[in-house]
């Protein structure tokens, strides 16, 4: 019975992979941009106080209700319906982009305010500063957050079931339907889980101590 | 000749204080060392940061060769104006010649080849060439020190000022820093340096100011003497 659930179950990880880490890749772009315009040193007047707006909205909802309003309530907004999966992905994207905003806007302010002056005194201009000296320091700050989160949201991409995409939970409540095997199934279901959050873990660390 | 110049210069952080600075004058001359003496809170460090033009929101005006400094680029300002923070503030993630080499590189765009050689030039003058590779973090607050001096000067700083150069240093690295100083001052570098430690003061004072609430309240050189033997 495992011989033939695992494969379909491999099949729907990748699914989960695949959301979960265009999820990331998204997220990661938007919480970067909002974190350096929301920190201390490069608060813009005006977008810092939406981006504190947008990311109170997004934390202070479940992600359950965000999910559901991409999928049903956007598409009626803009008139173009969104396929089960770029609906989860666009979900992940918002959610997970808040989270690391916050993450982003934590570490840059975490740097002391000496290494910008040094910085401004040796004559960098503001995305040299960025690059060369803050980013690289606020990173070593932020990484374990950052791999938190992208675990949490591997983990939460099983909410995509619910607008019917079939990824890794999905799959396996599937199954379990048709085959009664909860145990082994859910298990293994749940290993799987295991591994993909363990891998990133892995890499982050390795990531870590590279810098 | 008077390099940077200092007129009416008043600073308030916020309204419903006193100004941290106000009616001030100065003048640091080339090749000589100024010293701005007063406690804590009296205003020094607010006047060097207006100088190194961390601090802008000031009134009055900071000429450097008669040209107001905040109306210099951040490269013209680095190539003339070299700034040691009170806490050195060099990169923690650099190697000591990285600290060095890359705002060369980024800033005067040197080639790596050159701005190494400059940094280990500099490095070497300052007797801490042996610690090129080692990490920023590693070093102690005299050597941090003497690292800023040499990151600054990289730049090709014709003026350093220097904020509190002593609060971190023992009476050893307080005693290499006058020698620094000696050193620099015969190689035409103008320094400005704001301190409380009076006895360090007395032992590389030339000329100077005395601040006191935000405003200089002696200037004259005898007096200062005066006050510092006494």
């Amino acid at each position: 019975m495992i011989e033939s659930a695992l494969p379909l179950l491999l099949k729907a990880a990748l699914i989960t992979i695949e959301a979960s880490a265009l999820g990331a890749v998204f997220g990661s772009v938007f919480g970067v941009l909002m974190g350096l315009a929301s920190c201390n040193r490069l608060k813009v007047p005006g977008i810092s106080q939406l981006i504190a707006a947008y990311v109170t909205i997004i934390r202070g909802t479940p992600m359950f209700i965000q999910l559901l309003f991409v999928y049903f309530a956007l598409p009626e907004i803009i008139g173009v319906d969104i396929a089960p999966l770029p609906a989860g992905v666009i979900a992940l994207s918002i959610n997970s982009a808040a989270y690391l905003s916050e993450i982003v806007r934590g570490g840059l302010n975490s740097i002391p305010s000496g290494q910008w002056e040094a910085c401004e005194t040796l004559g960098y201009s503001t995305s040299q500063a960025l690059i060369y000296i803050i980013l690289p320091q606020a990173l070593k700050t932020v990484l374990p957050a950052i791999t938190n989160e992208f675990s949490t949201l591997i983990k939460e991409s099983s909410i995509l079931m619910v607008i019917g995409v079939p990824e890794l939970v999905k799959t396996s409540r599937d199954i379990v339907a048709r085959e009664l095997k909860p145990i082994e199934i859910y298990a293994l279901t749940a290993l799987i889980y295991l591994i993909m959050t363990s891998t990133v873990a892995f890499f982050t660390k390795k990531l870590e101590q590279k810098i | 000749m008077s390099f940077i110049t200092g007129k009416n210069i008043q600073l308030s952080y916020s309204d419903s204080e006193p100004p941290a600075l106000s009616d001030i004058n100065f003048e640091i001359p080339e090749g000589r060392v100024t010293l701005f003496m007063g406690k804590s809170g009296s205003g020094k460090t607010s006047l060097l940061r207006c100088i190194a033009n961390l601090v802008t929101n000031y009134t009055g005006d900071i000429l450097f060769h008669d040209k107001a400094i905040k109306s210099l680029s951040k490269v013209e300002r680095a190539k003339s104006i070299g700034f040691v923070a009170q806490h050195f503030n060099l990169f923690p993630h650099l190697s000591v010649l990285e600290n060095c080499a890359q705002p060369q590189k980024l800033v005067l765009k040197r080639s790596k080849n050159i701005a190494e050689k400059k940094a280990l030039e500099l490095l070497e003058s300052l007797g801490i060439a042996h610690l090129a590779n080692k990490s920023a973090h590693q070093l102690s607050g005299g050597q941090m020190q003497r690292v800023a001096i040499a990151r600054a000067l990289c730049m090709d700083a014709h003026a350093l000022l220097m904020d509190e150069p002593t609060s971190a240093l023992d009476p050893e690295s307080t005693a290499q820093l006058r020698e620094i100083i000696k050193t620099l001052l015969k190689q035409g570098v103008s320094i400005a340096i704001s301190t409380h430690d009076m006895s360090f003061a007395k032992s590389i004072f030339d000329r100077g100011y005395f601040l006191e609430s935000g405003q200089i309240v002696e200037d004259s050189k005898e007096r200062i003497q005066n006050y510092m033997q006494s």
